[in-house]
């Protein structure tokens, strides 16, 4: 979360709250017109630009002590629910002083009497011909990446000797499959999105045909370098993923892999936004003016309403990337699932914090143990246990499979000891396990502490006799 | 070339592109064969329905300015046929401007200024 969230701020903030607001395409989500450089308009802008920058830079500085702060708190489950809280309220802050910027400047056209021209415009020499995506290049990526998937496939399937550990130890998880689909997931969106940018609205810049087809060019082609870098970065770390899982068999190792590429991820992403503010630059330095006065229709300077527009994506007024048109069909399914993303990642806040704070519970009813936790109970019917052994946790080796796995409960299928299809319902920092062996099943139960579990087993043998 | 469409003008859409493509022919900013874009790729960039694009290029076909075939889609006539004449449309048209320059003080030579730079 810190590889992600720090960088993510310190970028917004140096795209929202520019130094010189005078070389830039937009003031605040507000078209940057020649009006607004005379010296009284200049000197009112660079008062509200020197105050907002400031109110940012507290609020930036803030929520980096904070997010280091954040190493500091105590257990992963606590860590990980505030982080995710931590990470929604740090994109919401970080924008407010942008937000009363926008609000700002939109009155101050408003009081200098700019009016929207309503002119929308189109260059006959760039619409529908100017790409910059390599699209071999981009296939053959992805042709890679779908014959790591198959290889992961064929190992989960047994066809391939190689990944037999691997199978015995999680049996039929699917495993392997899983992790390099995880990477290559990301492949399929980028190749999505890098054909739909590519096709997307050409912008018209200057009067001079030239300058708007060379500036659309390149602009496309940053785009397509950062989709081509990206699935190749997800097909290394799922090449790698293949590579070390059959050596190394630790889910420790796969968090490592994880951050690691996340921050490959995060190094291209802020590679691809830099060079983007380059070019914008350079292209707002050497071109005449031609203004699309849209800025009626960004709300907040941040989320783009217009019934008339027919476009599906826009280019994102603040950031880099591409958004899209609220008033559009699509659009609107797509801000109700990103709603509804979020809605879940509260609820699944609750859920995580009710598993990891709600106590184990297990007992006997009527010749039954009855292992009970929220949702899930495991009865084991006293008449089909086989075997009976206690011991030390310290002694297994638990591999989950799937299922819980968190500081004060693991329950699920888990692989133990190299026995695959294991069910555990215990409590970690009991460090004591019984083991029940079924006929059909092997469970490794334990109560909330060491004694209680040991209570737990001594019963359990009284009643087996 | 460079279409500016006016979204709140009292001159529909379709006839503000089919009037810009004529203007751009005229100026030389479209040369002739030039290749224009697709109906789709226009709508797309104006952020206007591909219908109203398809409507200019009708107009623009049936008047020979352009041509349109499947597989080339459109482009600017090679040689536009010179009839060497005002449509009796257009000669409504001046008469009109005329009539309103000269309401408005505009004196003959003023207005052959305009002529001449338009012309040019």
């Amino acid at each position: 979360m810190f590889i992600c969230i720090v960088p993510v701020t310190v970028f917004m903030y140096f795209n929202m709250y520019p130094i010189n607001w005078k070389n830039k395409k937009r003031i605040y989500g507000v078209a940057n017109r020649s009006e607004y450089k005379g010296d009284k308009e200049s000197a009112f802008i660079d008062i509200l630009n020197k105050t907002h920058r400031k109110q940012a830079t507290i609020i930036m500085v803030a929520l980096v002590i904070i997010s280091v702060a954040l190493f500091f708190v105590p257990t992963f489950i606590l860590k990980t629910i505030i982080w995710t809280i931590f990470a929604f309220i740090d994109l919401f802050v970080i924008t407010i002083p942008y937000v009363l910027g926008n609000s700002e400047m939109k009155r101050f056209k408003k009081n200098h009497g700019i009016i929207s021209d309503n002119l929308l415009y189109a260059d006959t020499k760039t619409s529908g011909c100017v790409h910059g995506l390599n699209i071999p290049m981009l296939v053959i990526a992805n042709i890679i990446g779908a014959v790591i998937l198959l290889i992961s496939i064929l190992a989960d399937a047994g066809m391939l000797p190689i990944f037999n550990s691997i199978n015995n130890l999680y049996g039929d998880a699917h495993v392997i499959t899983i992790l390099t689909a995880t990477f290559l997931f990301t492949n399929v969106l980028f190749l999505l999105i890098a054909f739909i940018v590519d096709n997307s609205k050409n912008e018209v810049i200057s009067e001079n045909s030239d300058i708007n087809v060379n500036y659309n060019r390149a602009k496309k082609k940053v785009f397509a370098d950062y989709s081509i870098a990206i699935t190749w970065i997800d097909n290394i770390a799922a090449l790698i993923t293949l590579i070390v899982l059959p050596i190394l068999h630790s889910e420790i190792l796969i968090l490592v892999l994880l951050g690691i590429y996340l921050a490959f991820t995060m190094i291209g992403t802020i590679v691809y936004a830099i060079k983007r503010m380059k070019l914008d630059e350079r292209y707002e330095k050497n071109t005449d003016e031609i203004i699309t006065d849209d800025d009626d229709y960004w709300i907040l300077g941040m989320f783009y309403y217009n019934p008339r527009d027919k476009r599906l994506n826009i280019e994102k007024r603040v950031g880099v990337g591409y958004s899209v048109n609220l008033a559009h069909p699509v659009g609107m399914m797509i801000s109700a699932m990103g709603i509804l993303s979020i809605i879940a990642s509260i609820l699944a806040l609750i859920w995580i914090g009710m598993m990891a704070y709600t106590p184990i519970n297990v007992y006997t009813e009527n010749n039954t143990i009855i292992c009970h936790h929220l949702w899930d109970e495991y009865k084991i019917e006293s008449s089909n246990i086989v075997e009976i052994e206690s011991g030390e946790l310290s002694d297994i080796k638990a591999i989950r499979t799937a299922g819980t796995g968190l500081e004060n409960v693991a329950k699920g299928t888990f692989s133990v000891n190299g026995e695959a299809g294991c069910k555990l319902f215990l409590n970690p920092q009991s460090g004591k396990y019984i083991k029940i062996v079924t006929n059909d099943k092997t469970y490794y139960i334990s109560d909330n502490t060491a004694d209680e579990t040991e209570e737990l087993y001594r019963f359990l043998l009284s009643i087996l006799g | 070339m460079v279409i500016k469409i006016n979204e709140y003008s009292d001159v529909p859409i379709y006839m503000q592109i089919r009037n810009q493509i004529v203007m751009g022919i005229s100026s030389g900013e479209l040369k002739p064969n030039e290749q224009l874009p697709t109906v789709r790729a226009l709508a797309l960039d104006i952020g206007i329905n591909t219908m109203t694009v398809s409507k200019s290029y009708q107009i623009l076909k049936s008047e020979g300015y352009i041509l349109t075939d499947r597989k080339n889609g459109a482009r600017v006539r090679p040689e536009i046929k010179q009839s060497g004449e005002l449509s009796e449309e257009n000669k409504n048209e001046l008469k009109r401007i005329i009539s309103e320059a000269k309401i408005s003080g505009i004196d003959k030579t003023s207005f052959k200024k305009y002529i001449d730079e338009y012309w040019s």
